[in-house]
């Protein structure tokens, strides 16, 4: 990628600008009254600045002031972006179901296959054999090896693609990230709100049950613990999740904040066994194989996942049956492909309407560690896909979702060391090309199972994604000086690569980025 | 101050990449200060005839008579008297090996005892063999019988057959066992120092099914016997850390019956210490780092399976460099003073209570415990003129 040099000649590099400048904005999103913004840069539209200005003369208060700007400048450009991200998202969408259409052709199966029974199915391919149709008689070594449909670098590319908004006349691109999309993102000061609960005042698990005299806190929070799953009342268990869950509870905590009972009930037993039974009738040929590789190629590989295979094997494959996510999933990531039986019918293949792509698998292992039945870790994995993982799996412009977060991260990373996001820049190095795969997937391919679970519990009680953009940011401030002193793209792939995430903790790193002056 | 000197028999990366990280030189004569020698060479250093005798700044990394806690056969006969004499003594230890019986001496009372239970399945190994050689799992005498008439007077092999642990834990369905890493430095007072861990699993899924006794694959977890699977898995070699162990089963079973499960785990390393403290020789040379193989059932119960004087140092993964790595920084931290060439150096007695030492936590510090005792009963005493002369109520 050569060096942005156009960019150096962004009135946003001008030496009016300090390095460690209080958190700012976009250049749009909030007015200069406030002696502690950056000023907005000049823009070269007369238009733009007279109504740029027009909000200096006012006399409005930073909150409200971020309201009013939000609905009047940015609804413009939100309106626009919403209109651009949901166009990408229907190319996306179709592109997916193209490809998946592709691979079935190249390898002449249906997309769905359904078993009669044995006897059946056996005379069925006698006699297709004797027709000479193809379909049925090809033996598992002629079939094309199936190759994965998507990818986390896929995703990041549809969202790069997204093209700027009207960017209110400018011609030059208005922000250094890759998503050129403008948002109204959270800044350092309302995480600090929002998140509040993690404040280093507070007790924390994941910190304080480590500490020496840490029993006190241990017992205090087994009993709350215990309370909370009786209680059976989302809003205490989401917040009792905030402050982090112990290892023992967290699977029934997990479950009562999810809005299930806090153990599996016989009525959810036998929907399992349902799904399970319904697999054996009806084969999705494509899909069951590109999840089985999965499960194959991410977690047998995984060091901390590994004697799992066989119970996510079937957790994810499950999964796929279940129509339950068409209707409950908040954000729909994908469209079902349909399939017409011999009888007429239609079948929406695959029923859940979620694709696989490489290393899905990924959002259910750490429940693996937490359950052990697979009942168990299904329902939990299914509500937390329904309510958490389909809004980073969509090109929407929701708040919230996929490109709100990965946003809100580069907006945040440019605002707390833009001097570190310039100089990777300079070298070619986009920190969102780094940082997508780990929020993508939640950090479950960077992190020890023990923090991972960690960073989850604030997940599943914020319900909110950006704490995986602060997390990300608060990584590479953490290896700011590291990263500083590389030179090159490779040298900044050798510092985030292998097993790098194995030893970080989580707790404290959100912390420190957060509150940077308290832990001093 | 000289450098230390260092002496390896077989070229082991981890080990001599620690030895040269130090800055200490290497050599092959005898003039070495830290030899890190195979059970072989060091039964010729002790052995009387040799006439070699160990200078104060030497240290070598095998007891002497090791063998009283490596070698199947006289591990279960030390662990049996050490348990007897407790019983005796009437300190309840929980039996921690399985029931084991020594061929061909115990011949007879181990027919007695299969017949008492002919559901019972029980497993073969050699007293002195490694790497999972020669084991196999019987569930009819009919199976020994065969073997005994054509081995026992063939060689000399004695082999040592124990209960087979039918029930254990299981995770994703797989059998594993736990291999952790203890240090000992001295056996008369015992300084124990416990390290890291991790389990080993099958590649294949455990079943139940007496027609599958044959199957290494799903019995046995060695890595030698594992890695000719065509499951195995470069990546991770089938270890797990410990750490991933504890909270699985902090999840699901809970966190009093994982906390029991890791204490009994440490009790069952320090009796087998002293099971044999006393017929250790305590060569003040010495020191050495024992890999422990323990199996856990489903009951959460550890079981002693054997300890091993030479526990594999090579690496087979990324991870498991890194960690036999550190393992071999932290026992050199702990063994090796820097004094050593001084010639003042008098034994790890002489250096005060143990301390934890990178990940290496001290499991058992005798001549600390004792202290304390001796300090408990002083105060005791004390204690009651004291509260006499407090009260001024």
């Amino acid at each position: 990628m050569p060096p942005p040099s156009d960019r150096s000649q962004h009135p946003r590099s001008s030496p009016g600008v300090a390095l460690r400048s209080p958190p700012s904005h976009n250049p749009l999103s909030s007015p200069s009254s406030l002696p502690s913004k950056l000023s907005p840069p000049l823009s070269e539209n007369p238009t733009l600045r007279e109504e740029l200005l027009s909000y200096l003369e006012r006399d409005v208060f930073y909150l409200e002031g971020k309201a009013a700007v939000e609905k009047q400048v940015l609804g413009l450009v939100r309106e626009d972006g919403a209109l651009t991200s949901k166009k990408t998202n229907k190319t996306s969408l179709r592109s997916i179901n193209d490809e998946i259409r592709a691979v079935a052709m190249e390898r002449q199966e249906a997309m769905a296959k359904v078993v009669k029974s044995s006897r059946d199915d056996a005379s069925r391919e006698e006699g297709a054999a004797e027709r000479g149709e193809e379909g049925e008689a090809k033996t598992a070594s002629e079939k094309k090896k199936i190759r994965f449909i998507f990818d986390s670098e896929d995703l990041l590319d549809a969202c790069k693609r997204i093209p700027a908004t009207r960017n209110l006349g400018m011609d030059k691109d208005v922000t250094y990230g890759l998503i050129k999309v403008m948002f109204a993102t959270p800044d350092l000061v309302d995480m600090r709100e929002k998140f509040r609960e993690l404040h280093p005042h507070n007790l924390q698990v994941g910190i304080d049950d480590i500490l020496e005299d840490s029993s006190r806190f241990v017992a205090h929070r087994q009993a709350l613990g215990l309370k909370v799953i009786e209680e059976e009342y989302i809003p205490i268990a989401r917040q009792y999740c905030k402050y982090g869950v112990p290892s023992s509870l967290r699977g029934r905590v997990y479950r009562v904040a999810m809005g299930m009972a806090g153990s599996v009930g016989a009525k959810e037993r036998r929907y399992f066994s349902g799904l399970t039974n319904s697999m054996k009738a009806l084969k999705y040929p494509i899909h069951d194989e590109l999840f089985t590789m999965d499960c194959v190629t991410t977690v047998a590989n995984d060091m901390s996942f590994f004697p799992f295979a066989e119970p996510l094997t079937n957790v994810v494959l499950a999964f796929s049956r279940d129509d339950w996510l068409r209707e409950m999933s908040r954000a729909r990531a994908n469209e079902c492909l349909e399939h017409v039986c011999e009888d007429g019918s239609t079948i929406k293949v695959p029923a859940s309407s979620v694709h696989p792509f490489k290393g899905f698998v990924k959002y259910a292992s750490p429940l693996a560690l937490t359950y052990q039945e697979e009942e168990e870790i299904y329902f939990t994995f299914r509500a937390m896909y329904a309510s958490l993982w389909s809004k980073l799996n969509t090109i929407s412009s929701k708040e919230g979702e996929l490109l709100h977060v990965v946003k809100t991260f580069e907006e945040l990373l440019f605002a707390l060391h833009p001097g570190l996001f310039l100089h990777l820049l300079s070298i070619g190095v986009d920190p969102l090309q780094v940082a997508f795969p780990w929020i993508h997937l939640a950090f479950s391919n960077v992190l020890d199972a023990e923090q991972l679970l960690l960073l989850w519990d604030r997940l599943v009680g914020y319900d909110d994604l950006t704490i995986l953009s602060l997390f990300a940011a608060s990584i590479f401030l953490f290896r700011a000086e590291i990263l500083l002193c590389c030179g090159s793209k490779e040298e900044v792939g050798n510092v985030f690569k292998g097993n790098w995430g194995r030893r970080l903790k989580v707790v404290p790193l959100l912390q420190a980025v957060l509150w940077p002056d308290v832990l001093k | 101050m000289s450098k230390i000197k260092w002496k390896i028999e077989y070229e082991k990366g981890v080990i001599c990449q620690n030895f040269e990280r130090r800055g200490w030189t290497r050599t092959e004569g005898e003039d070495w200060n830290v030899f890190w020698a195979t059970v072989g060479t060091v039964k010729q250093i002790f052995n009387p005839d040799s006439g070699m005798r160990l200078g104060d700044s030497q240290l070598i990394c095998h007891f002497p008579n090791h063998y009283e806690l490596t070698r199947k056969d006289l591990m279960t006969k030390n662990m049996k008297r050490y348990i007897k004499e407790k019983q005796k003594e009437g300190v309840v230890v929980n039996d921690f090996v399985p029931v084991t019986y020594l061929l061909p001496a115990d011949y007879s009372l181990f027919v007695e005892e299969f017949r008492r239970l002919p559901n019972a399945m029980w497993i073969m190994k050699p007293s002195n063999a490694a790497q999972g050689k020669g084991i196999f799992i019987i569930n009819k005498l009919q199976q020994i019988k065969k073997w005994s008439t054509g081995r026992f007077n063939r060689d000399q092999q004695t082999y040592v057959v124990s209960r087979y642990i039918e029930n254990p834990l299981l995770i994703g369905g797989k059998k594993f066992d736990l291999r952790i890493y203890v240090l000992i430095t001295s056996f008369r007072p015992l300084r124990m120092y416990l390290g890291d861990g991790f389990a080993r699993f099958c590649n294949v899924k455990y079943s139940y099914d007496v027609g599958e006794i044959d199957n290494p694959f799903m019995h046995l977890t060695n890595v030698s016997i594992q890695k000719h699977n065509e499951e195995y898995n470069n990546t991770h070699g089938g270890k797990w850390n410990v750490s991933n162990l504890r909270l699985y089963l902090e999840s699901t079973r809970g966190l009093e019956a994982t906390q029991k499960l890791f204490l009994d785990i440490d009790e069952l390393l320090v009796h087998s210490a002293k099971a044999v403290q006393n017929v250790m020789i305590n060569d003040r040379h010495c020191f050495e780092c024992y890999g422990y193989d323990l199996l856990l059932d489903d009951d959460l119960k550890p079981w002693l399976v054997e300890v091993n004087a030479s526990p594999s140092l090579a690496a087979t993964t990324e991870m498991d460099k890194e960690m036999k790595s550190t393992l071999i920084r932290d026992v050199l931290d702990i063994t090796v003073p820097d004094e050593l060439n001084e010639g003042e150096y008098r034994g790890a007695n002489t250096r005060g209570p143990c301390r934890d030492t990178g990940d290496f936590v001290v499991l058992y510090d005798e001549a600390a415990e004792n202290e304390k005792i001796r300090k408990l009963e002083e105060d005791k005493l004390q204690g009651k003129e004291k509260r006499k002369s407090k009260s001024w109520k």
